[in-house]
Formats: C-alpha cells, sequence, structure tokens
C-alpha cells in the first residue's frame, strides 16, 4: 500500500498536513514588515537569514477568524516553484504516516473559502487530516 | 572530446577580444593610414586567428584571415596605401570572421555562407592598381594553396626526418616526392601539386631551420607562432609516441585525409583522446604566450581572467556581510563597551572598503561598450551618405558588468538613430549653414551615485509638431492627449511602441521598432531615458542609470509605523517644513496638494495616503518632504519620519508581491527588519503626478517657450471676484504671498518692497472694474500676486485666489472689448477671461515697457494676442 509522510500542522480547529519534502524548515514566530496594498493573505515579510520571505497568513486564506490577540503563529516555510514562502499556522503536529486507503474527496461538511484550497482529507483515527493545495495556498493572486 | 571543445572555446573568447581590437584598429587606421604601429597590431591580430583556426581546422576561417593577412603585409610593408576601398574590405573581412566564429560557437562548425567571393576580392585589393582585378582573382586562387601547400611540406619534412637535418641542398627535393604520390594519378593531378611547390623552395630551408630549431622564421612577424611548438613534438613528449608514428600520421594527412592529426593517431590507436587533448592544450597556451600582443604584456601578467559566476558569488556574500555590518554596528552602538564599539567601526570600514573593492571586480569603463560605435558611425555613415564624427567623453567612466551589458543594444540603438535621422546629409548641413561633418557626442559622467550618458548630435532635431501628426496618424495619440501635452512631453512620444516618424524605412532604422525597446530596457535596470531636441540645432538622449544593481545608497523614512527605504538615485532634497508653514505652506489647487518651493509648485503626495495605510494622525508641527523625481519630472512625498541614509541590499520581492507595482524590492536593515524600497516611478504613477504641466509652473513655462507655435498655451487660472480669468502662463514669473501690511502708497499708486526692489502693484479687481474697493483693507491679510518680471523690473498683480493651470487648449473663443481683456474662452469647461497682460502691466507701472526692451515688448504684445 502506498504511504506518504506529511508535516502536520494546526489552524483554529484544523488539522492540515503538506508533503514532509516541500517543507523547508518550520520557525518560530518572526517579525513581519507589512506590505500595504498587497492581495489579500499576504501578512508581511520576514528576514529568514538573509532572504526576504513573503508570510502568507492561513487563517485570511482560509476564511477563518483572525487570531486571538496574544497568540503568535508558527511559521511553515515551504518551496514552491523554488521559492521559499512561509505559511503562518497556529501550532505545528507531528509528521504523520498515511496511506492512500484513507484518502477521500474534500468532506461535504468543509464549506467556504477554505475547500478551494484542500486536496481531501485522510481519515485518521480520531480527527481528519485536511491535505493542502500548497501551490493555490499560497497563490493570493487568485481570489478563493 | 570535452576538453577540445574547451579549447575551441578560449580560442573564441580570444579572438573575439582581438576582433574588438581590430575594429578600434581599424577605424583609427582610417584617420591615420600611415601608423606602421595601427597596421602591425591589425596584422598580429589576423595571424593569430589563422594560425589557430588551420591548427583547429577551421578551414573557411583559415582562407579568409590567410587572403586578410596578405592584404595586411603589404599594407604594412608600405607597398600599398590604405583606401577607403580596402579598410571596407578590412572590415567586412572582420565581420566575416565575426560571422563564422558566432556559428562556431553557436553550431561547432564554420557554417554555409561561402566567403570565396570575399577572399578573392581581398586578393585583389593586394594589387597595386584594381584594374588589374581579374587577373589578380586567379592569382588569388593559387596564392592561399601555394602558401597552403609548403606549409603541409613544412611538417612533413620535419617530421618525416627523421635524422638531423644534415643537408640543406636535399631539402628542396623532399616536397616534390612527398608530393607525388600525394597526387592522384593522372596528368593534372602531377601537375598541380608540383607548381606550388615551385615557388616556396627558397623559403624550405628557413622553414626547415625553425622546425628544427626554433629559430624565428624569416618570412613571419616577430610574432609568428614560432615559439609555439608543434602537436606532434608536444605528443612525443607528453604520450609514447615516436616520430614515426606522427610521421605516419603526417603523411596520411598529406594524402589527403582531412582529419586533424590528433583524429588520425587516435584511430591509430598511438594516443588516447586525453593525451591530444592535453597536448592541444599545451600548445594552445604556448601559443597565447607566444603571440601576446607586446604592450599587453605587462598588463596581460598583472591581470587574470575570473569566472564571472564567481565574481557575482562574492557580490552576494559581500551584499550578506554588508547586512550583518549593519546589524553589528547597530548592536554595538546601543551598548556602552567601548572596545565593542571599537571594533565594530573597524569592522564598519573594513566592509565598506571589501565592498567597494569587490564592485570594483566587477566594474567596467564604459569604454568596452563605446569602443564599438566608432565603426558602426563610419559604417552606417557610408551607408547613408553622411560624414559623421563621433566625440567619446568619458570613456573611463566605469559601470558594473551587468549594467553595461544592458545598456548596449540601448545605446547603438540610439546612436544609429541619430546618425540615421538626427544629423543630416552634408549638402542639407551646408544649406543650413553648418559644418558639412556631423557631430556626435558622447558623454559619460558619475553624478549622485548614478551615470549618466548623455548622446548629442548636431542634427535637425525632432520636429513636436511632425511627432504629434505622426503619433495621431498612427492611433497613438487622440488630438484631446496631444492639446494637453507640451512639446516636451510629445517628442517623448518617440519613446511610444510603434511610432517611428522616419519618412523612408531603411535598413538601418525606422521599422518602428526602436526607442520604445530603448526605453524598456534602460527602465528594466532602474534607469531612466529622456529626450530634449532643439530644431534644426540637434538633439541629446540623456540616459540615466544606476553604478550597479545589488547595493544602493537609500534613505529610509518612516511611515505609519513601517519603514521604507527610498533609493537616492531618485531624491533630489529634503524639506523639513517647521512651525506656521506646516499648517499655511500646503495649498490646495483644484484638490491636488502643492507646496511652493521656491516659487516654483511642487505636487504633493501623502505616502501613507498612496499606501492605503490608515491614516496616523498627522503631527502638524513639522511635515517631511522628500522632493523626488521621476521621468523628469518632481513630487513631493510626505512622510511621517526622516530616518538615516544607508546602504542597502536590493532582495527581489517573491513571486505574489511583484504585482502591486509600488516597490522595487525589499531590503533588510540594521535591526533585521525587512523594509520595502519604494518604486518611485510607480509612486509618482499612483499619485498621478507623472503629466507635464500638471501644477509646474516652471516646467510648464520651459514647455511654452519651447512650444512656440504649436501645442497650446498653459493658462493660469486665476479668481477676481467672482470672475475666472485666464493668464498665459508664459507671463507668470512667480507667484508670492504679500502681506498687506507691507503695501505702501507712491503717488495713486501701490507698490510693496520686494527682494530690494520696489514692485509695483496693481490689483486685478481694481483694472477690471470689478470694485473700487482698496480702502477698507484688512491688513493681516496675504495678497496673492502673480510676479511677472522682465529684464530687471517686475509687476506685481494681486488676484483673489489661483486657481489652477490648465493645460488643455481653449474650447471656443470669444472677443470682447472690455478694458483689460483680451477674450473670453471655455476652459476647462467654464467660461474664461483671458486678461491683456499688457494692460493690466501698464495699469501697475505705466513705464513698464519703455523700460524694457523693444523686443520685449514686442513679446507681451504677441502673447496678448494669442488670446484673441
Amino acid at each position: 500500500m502506498e504511504s506518504r509522510q506529511l508535516a502536520t500542522f494546526t489552524v483554529d480547529t484544523l488539522l492540515f498536513g503538506v508533503e514532509v519534502y516541500t517543507v523547508q524548515e518550520v520557525i518560530r514566530y518572526q517579525e513581519m514588515t507589512v506590505v500595504p496594498l498587497a492581495a489579500h493573505g499576504a501578512a508581511g515579510l520576514i528576514n529568514l537569514r538573509g532572504e526576504v520571505v513573503t508570510a502568507i497568513d492561513l487563517r485570511t486564506r482560509l476564511g477563518l477568524p483572525p487570531r486571538p490577540d496574544g497568540e503568535m503563529p508558527m511559521n511553515v516555510v515551504v518551496r514552491v516553484n523554488d521559492e521559499p514562502v512561509s505559511l503562518l499556522v497556529d501550532a505545528i503536529g507531528d509528521v504523520a504516516q498515511v496511506s492512500a486507503d484513507q484518502f477521500e474527496e474534500p468532506p461535504e461538511t468543509m464549506t467556504g473559502p477554505g475547500r478551494a484550497l484542500v486536496l481531501g482529507a485522510y481519515k485518521l483515527e480520531n480527527q481528519l487530516l485536511l491535505a493542502l493545495d500548497v501551490k493555490r495556498a499560497v497563490d493570493i493572486g487568485v481570489a478563493v | 572530446m570535452d576538453e577540445f571543445d574547451e579549447i575551441v572555446r578560449e580560442f573564441l573568447v580570444e579572438s573575439y577580444e582581438n576582433l574588438d581590437q581590430l575594429d578600434r584598429d581599424l577605424v583609427g587606421l582610417e584617420q591615420e593610414p600611415d601608423s606602421r604601429e595601427l597596421l602591425q597590431s591589425i596584422f598580429r591580430t589576423i595571424h593569430t586567428i589563422k594560425g589557430t583556426s588551420g591548427f583547429l581546422a577551421f578551414g573557411k576561417l583559415e582562407a579568409l584571415t590567410h587572403a586578410g593577412e596578405g592584404l595586411l603585409a603589404k599594407l604594412r610593408d608600405g607597398g600599398l596605401p590604405l583606401n577607403q576601398e580596402r579598410t571596407t574590405g578590412l572590415l567586412e573581412l572582420v565581420d566575416a570572421v565575426r560571422a563564422i566564429l558566432a556559428s562556431i560557437e553557436n553550431n561547432g562548425d564554420e557554417g554555409d555562407p561561402d566567403y570565396t567571393d570575399l577572399v578573392a576580392r581581398l586578393t585583389a585589393l593586394q594589387e597595386a592598381n584594381p584594374a588589374a582585378q581579374p587577373a589578380s582573382a586567379e592569382a588569388s586562387d593559387a596564392a592561399p594553396s601555394a602558401k597552403a601547400a609548403p606549409s603541409k611540406t613544412r611538417k612533413a619534412t620535419a617530421r618525416g626526418k627523421r635524422s638531423k637535418a644534415a643537408s640543406v641542398p636535399t631539402e628542396p627535393t623532399k616536397p616534390a616526392e612527398l608530393a607525388e604520390p600525394s597526387g592522384p594519378a593522372g596528368p593534372s593531378g602531377q601537375a598541380e601539386p608540383a607548381e606550388p611547390a615551385e615557388p616556396a623552395e627558397p623559403a624550405e630551408p628557413a622553414e626547415l631551420a625553425t622546425a628544427l630549431d626554433g629559430a624565428p622564421s624569416s618570412d613571419s612577424t616577430p610574432t609568428d607562432g614560432a615559439n609555439v611548438p608543434l602537436l606532434g613534438e608536444l605528443l612525443k613528449q607528453h604520450a609514447d609516441i615516436d616520430d614515426t608514428d606522427v610521421a605516419v600520421a603526417m603523411l596520411e594527412q598529406q594524402l589527403g585525409d582531412e582529419r586533424p592529426l590528433g583524429e588520425i593517431l587516435v584511430e591509430h590507436g598511438q594516443a588516447t583522446p586525453d593525451q591530444i587533448a592535453e597536448a592541444l592544450a599545451a600548445q594552445a597556451g604556448a601559443r597565447a604566450g607566444g603571440t601576446a600582443h607586446p604592450a599587453h604584456g605587462a598588463v596581460a601578467e598583472s591581470s587574470l581572467r575570473v569566472d564571472v559566476n564567481l565574481l557575482d558569488t562574492l557580490m552576494r556574500l559581500v551584499g550578506e556581510l554588508v547586512l550583518t555590518r549593519n546589524q553589528i554596528v547597530a548592536t554595538a552602538a546601543a551598548q556602552a563597551d567601548p572596545a565593542m564599539v571599537r571594533s565594530s567601526q573597524r569592522l564598519n570600514l573594513l566592509v565598506s572598503e571589501l565592498q567597494e573593492g569587490v564592485m570594483k571586480t566587477r566594474m567596467q569603463p564604459i569604454d568596452t561598450v563605446w569602443n564599438k560605435l566608432p565603426r558602426v558611425i563610419r559604417d552606417l555613415g557610408v551607408s547613408c551618405g553622411k560624414d559623421v564624427r563621433i566625440e567619446l567623453e568619458g570613456r573611463e567612466t566605469e559601470l558594473d558588468k551587468t549594467i553595461l551589458e544592458a545598456i548596449k543594444d540601448p545605446l547603438t540603438h540610439v546612436v544609429r538613430n541619430a546618425v540615421d535621422h538626427g544629423i543630416e546629409s552634408p549638402e542639407v548641413r551646408e544649406a543650413a549653414g553648418k559644418p558639412a561633418q556631423g557631430l556626435l557626442t558622447l558623454r559619460a559622467f558619475h553624478e549622485g551615485g548614478q551615470v549618466n550618458i548623455e548622446i548629442s548630435d548636431d542634427g535637425a532635431g525632432i520636429d513636436a509638431a511632425k511627432v504629434a501628426v505622426k503619433a495621431l496618424a498612427s492611433g497613438l495619440a487622440t488630438p484631446e492627449q496631444l492639446r494637453g501635452m507640451g512639446p516636451r512631453e510629445i517628442i517623448s512620444l518617440i519613446f511610444t511602441p510603434g511610432f517611428s516618424t522616419a519618412e523612408q524605412v531603411t535598413n538601418v532604422s525606422g521599422r518602428g521598432v526602436g526607442m520604445d525597446v530603448v526605453r524598456t530596457n534602460i527602465e528594466k535596470i532602474g534607469g531612466t531615458v529622456d529626450v530634449q531636441s532643439d530644431l534644426g540645432v540637434g538633439t541629446t538622449i540623456r540616459i540615466k542609470i544606476p553604478l550597479t544593481l545589488a547595493i544602493i545608497p537609500a534613505l529610509t523614512v518612516e511611515c505609519a509605523g513601517e519603514r521604507y527605504a527610498v533609493p537616492q538615485v531618485s531624491l533630489e532634497e529634503l524639506l523639513c517644513v517647521e512651525g506656521d508653514q506646516a499648517r499655511t505652506g500646503v495649498e490646495y489647487l483644484s484638490g491636488a496638494p502643492v507646496f511652493r518651493l521656491r516659487g516654483n509648485l511642487l505636487p504633493l503626495v501623502w505616502l501613507d495616503h498612496v499606501l492605503d495605510l490608515s491614516a496616523a494622525p498627522h503631527v502638524e508641527d513639522a511635515v517631511y518632504i522628500l522632493v523626488l523625481q521621476a521621468e523628469g519630472r518632481r513630487f513631493g512625498l510626505v512622510v511621517d519620519r526622516v530616518l538615516n541614509t544607508e546602504e542597502i541590499v536590493v532582495k527581489p520581492l517573491s513571486r505574489q508581491l511583484k504585482g502591486i507595482g509600488t516597490y522595487a524590492g525589499a531590503t533588510i536593515l540594521g535591526d533585521g527588519r525587512v523594509a520595502l524600497i519604494l518604486d518611485v516611478r510607480a509612486l509618482a504613477r499612483r499619485a498621478h503626478v507623472v503629466r507635464e504641466g500638471d501644477s509646474n509652473v516652471e516646467g510648464a513655462k520651459q514647455a511654452a517657450a519651447v512650444a512656440a507655435n504649436d501645442g497650446p498655451e498653459p493658462l493660469l487660472v486665476v479668481a477676481v471676484g467672482e470672475r475666472r480669468l485666464g493668464v498665459p502662463l508664459s507671463m507668470v514669473t512667480r507667484l508670492e504671498e504679500i502681506a498687506a501690511a507691507g503695501v505702501e502708497r507712491v503717488g495713486s499708486r501701490e507698490v510693496v518692497q520686494y527682494r530690494g526692489q520696489l514692485l509695483p502693484l496693481a490689483r486685478l479687481s481694481n483694472v477690471l472694474g470689478e470694485h473700487s474697493g482698496g480702502s477698507d483693507r484688512d491688513d493681516d491679510e496675504q495678497l496673492k500676486t502673480i510676479v511677472y518680471t522682465q529684464g530687471r523690473r517686475s509687476v506685481g498683480l494681486v488676484v483673489d485666489a489661483v486657481v489652477d493651470i490648465a493645460t488643455e487648449a481653449p474650447k471656443s473663443r470669444g472677443e470682447v472689448s472690455d478694458y483689460g481683456l483680451s477674450g473670453v474662452a471655455v476652459v476647462q469647461e467654464r467660461v474664461t477671461e483671458l486678461l491683456d497682460m499688457e494692460q493690466a502691466i501698464m495699469a501697475a507701472d505705466p513705464r513698464f515697457f519703455d523700460a524694457v526692451a523693444a523686443a520685449g515688448a514686442a513679446d507681451v504684445s504677441a502673447y496678448a494676442e494669442m488670446g484673441s
């Protein structure tokens, strides 16, 4: 049975996963520089060891309520089209081993803008693990 | 055979360098036909290429350069004069060589074009009398083969003889012996090789001596490849090959095997490809060393070639180091540890020096691009029938390599345009009273961290009216748009895609592509282009480009709590308006904020508005204005705070943010935070200030002055009572606010002390009979005054308000007979009376025009007439 490894993280109450190999690194909250006039979802720019990296807030992208005051997001730096992009998430989870037979199309229960960014769901024992479509998630030019 | 490719590549690099030198030398030679030094240099270059191409088995190249070398040898020895025909032939030779080299570079072979015609022509040119061409053409066929045969024979004899060359007398028979079996059976075959061998005989002993003893050969130049070891010799040293093997292979070559010697040896299993390659490399090395230009010898020893990629890497690393330095300096300054501060200062200095040094490694003088231009101009001049001289000023001005590459094409294009369209033919020039020879001047100089390049011609100039007509015809602008433009703006239309004024399409220019590409390419590297042209006098194209792309000086500012970097390149000055001025200094023209900067109106832009940031409560006691210029226009950018100037490393924005367009990139500041770099041009566009004439008195006036009869004259619209009045902008020297308290009376007239003079005032309301007031004045009032100065005399016209500047043409005009008016028109959809400036000025100072020159007065009435 084909199995894959997903790096997991939570955004609001949802558990997401992305292919482990797309993740470059995970770092704690970094000070961000806001980019005025940028499309909705671009939270700002962070300094990643001398490289300027755009941070995308997944809460905004998924149409979820903003992060409660005082909670700092984590940066999941993924490489998309050979460019690093940081995904702002609430908390980091484990690496999950999933297999194709656990997979299903996006659940009917999922609505809102987030649905377009999800490839599908893996049914874990006690929770659903949503597979994030990273390319679409970082493509903030596209409305969802 | 990768290493063989490597050798070919080396050959290409070296040859290109040589060709550039050659172009320069040839054009120089035409100026100075007797310079033996130049001839010698050209000869050497061609000779080197010939030698190497023969060795690398590029037959066409060899034949071509051989013919050229023959011509050059005759020229050098003083047998032939250099005329234009011969120069052209030699330049064509250079082009052909370039074409072959390009083909080798791209396809690995010499390509299809046949150069036998050119070879024949070059050979024909060797004849003192050009009339004898047909005969010489035949001779040319024989000549190369005669040369080629002995050269092969030379190798063969050198190799063939295993014992020491004991007896010279026996040698002349050698070629004949070898030639005999080489010819195919039949009488013709026998006759052919015998003939060319004959004339070569006398040279034979000397050549043999060369091959054996390494002594200089008698028939060649001192820099001939005499010291270059032959491949066979090298192979004997490097591999287990003995003389017999080489001799056999040479013989096979002799018998018609066209392959290079190395290949034959490999096929025989006597050498491995690696060994051959090694030997070839050794030979190429010896050749390069042996044929180096004597004058360049010293340079060659003190310089070395470095891969540009390595320099790029170094540059990137230094960029990072600069950032780290900034961070450490900032941290150290915050601490009180004197040792730390000292070290950080030292680090600061060292890094600055290192950065400068690394940047210098990438710097090249602009001459590396310019040196191709004399040739371009010469060729163009010949083909267009124009006589053009080029003057280059500031050839040593240095620029980053990548920038040089980027400006090469645009620059060439501009220069070609100048020769093709700008400079007139000699007859036209003489008729216009100019010297028959046109002059093209290129100037390069550093200014404010930028390099300016000016390309000026003394040609016909650009006719704004023609440009307008053309733009209209090709649908690039509507009549309404054109009416709203000043002449300078109209001339700038030449940068619009699809624009060409050339009446005839030539092979040089006029195909409707070009100046727009020039602008695009220059702007791509953060530069600007603009054009200034005086009809009949000439045109100047001004290109401003940054020194380098990677590290730029910038000013950091704060706005709504975030920091932004503004490239210093765009910054003209920094204003801090404090106190009362902060409240009153900013005025509004039809709702657009402006600031009076030394009498000129500067359009203002608030950064927080442009960036759509929640406006923080404005600090009223000080306003910081950055005076920026973009695309030749100025505007003021209002920010909350001005922080610092520092060198910043430009980092590209990620794909997601590139589309915004307001930012030129991002950078990392001393404290590690990211800051956005503002794109001044985009800001100006966002703020809609990039329009000539808009609220820019100075610009509009200049435009009006140049405009003469085409293009509408911009009007300053003022209010007097309920009336709107139009004043020709050319009649407005300055706008002033004068304290009413300062107004004094002289007789029945009002005057005010102004810049150390008495300024006579006229209230337009009085002049126009609006009301007879003036008695119940409020002394706190500020009188809005139009000041007109001619020569040393000025007058002031007091109005109630300055409304706007209208650049569009008045829609309909009518006549009025009222005193003080020259007409009435609809301006900006509203009825506007046109002020008769002459009468208004006379009202303030009846003797104004007596005092100024009659010419000046005529000028004024001309403007007054414009309104009627």
